[in-house]
């Protein structure tokens, strides 16, 4: 569903999980409204409120096995669906290296 | 909630007393049930060969909380999820205030409170997850009038209440109920010490003139647990006979 072009087979895997919940957990309303989600998609726009946005969080360490702000991370400073999968990404290369 | 059962329960300290009373109710009603506590004793190994599928204990010290994060997260690794939390494990120690040793104060407080809160956050993630549940916290007609030689211990049942009272708010949107039972003094191997000296006077106090049964407040656990509470949340249910009326 992501249009930006993406190279790496496992970045694709990550934001396509990524948008799946975000898309699970919206109204179809809103999906049909924001149309396609993009990396690019504000996170703002998806209109999700914080309990809402923790919801999303606890649903993709499950899908994912991660969670990127269980140290206190700062998921506000995230701006776009790109940069939260990014997060992600970054979370499991880390956990892998280790 | 899966069509088969009631739902999954997650019951802290069910090996004995009034954890032991819930656990059999809640199997009775039809929920699969985890509990854990420091030791298994003859109640977990029965219900263990009795309720294979519906019944999990695993061993976690509320002293180490994060023992107890661990039993959370295998409680929901073998049913999937929990829906209901009863945080009733509890450990009381008496003793003069200003005479208890630091640690011992240190540990009421680890025991009583942070892992029940380290518990309430594994449970209320997975419930935030499935879409809502309930939280009940056990608490003690400590927390509501003072009373001499349980200090730290009345300290964190207090503290339990304001968790409930926070959490009920904050859960509120993604369905989930949380609610505090508060019981007066019941036999368990808790208050076995107690004198009879300390008993009677309790009974005078009281104004149904006796003390409670573990039923008693198991009812009010499973009350609120059941739809019929659908529409209590941050509250204090206290039986406890009127002795704090
Ligand atoms: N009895 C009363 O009169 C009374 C009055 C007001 C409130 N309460 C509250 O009601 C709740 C239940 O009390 P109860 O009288 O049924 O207690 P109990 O008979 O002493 O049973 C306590 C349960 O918690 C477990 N437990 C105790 N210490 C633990 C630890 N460090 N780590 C893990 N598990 C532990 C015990 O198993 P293990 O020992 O094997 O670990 C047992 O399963 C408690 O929260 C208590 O504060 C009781």
């Amino acid at each position: 569903m992501l249009s930006n072009t993406l190279t790496d087979t496992r970045t694709t895997d990550v934001q396509a999980t990524v948008v799946q919940e975000i898309v699970a957990i919206l109204d179809e309303d809103t999906v049909d409204e924001l149309g396609e989600l993009t990396a690019d998609t504000e996170l703002s726009a998806l209109g999700l409120n914080s309990l809402a946005f923790a919801r999303l969080i606890i649903k993709l360490e499950r899908a994912l096995g991660v969670d990127p702000f269980s140290q206190g991370g700062d998921f506000v400073a995230l701006r776009t669906v790109g940069a939260l999968a990014g997060a992600y990404e970054q979370a499991l290369s880390a956990r892998t290296e280790a | 909630m899966s069509d088969t059962t009631a739902g999954v329960a997650l019951v802290s300290g069910g090996s004995r007393g009034l954890g032991q009373t819930l656990v059999t109710r809640l199997l009775a009603e039809g929920w699969q049930v985890a509990t854990f506590s420091r030791t298994a004793g003859d109640f977990v190994e029965q219900t263990l060969k009795a309720e294979p599928d519906r019944f999990f204990w695993t061993e976690a010290d509320l002293l180490r909380p994060e023992t107890v994060r661990a039993a959370g997260k295998a409680a929901i690794d073998r049913f999937g999820r929990i829906d209901l939390l009863v945080n009733n494990a509890g450990v009381l120690e008496q003793g003069l205030f200003v005479t208890m040793p630091p640690r011992r104060a240190e540990d009421l407080v680890t025991a009583n409170l942070t892992s029940p809160v380290v518990l309430a956050q594994v449970a209320a993630r997975s419930m935030v997850a499935s879409g809502g549940g309930q939280i009940i916290n056990i608490s003690s007609v400590n927390a509501v009038r003072g009373y001499r030689g349980v200090a730290a211990y009345s300290a964190a049942k207090a503290g339990l209440d304001g968790l409930t009272h926070s959490l009920a708010r904050e859960l509120g949107p993604a369905g989930i109920r949380v609610n505090t039972v508060v019981p007066g003094f019941f036999d368990s191997d808790m208050t076995e010490g107690v004198g009879p000296e300390y008993r009677e006077r309790i009974q005078r106090r009281t104004p149904l003139g006796r003390l409670g049964d573990r039923a008693e407040v198991a009812d009010a656990v499973l009350f609120l647990a059941s739809p019929r509470a659908g529409f209590v949340t941050g509250q204090r249910l206290v039986i406890d006979g009127g002795i704090t009326c």
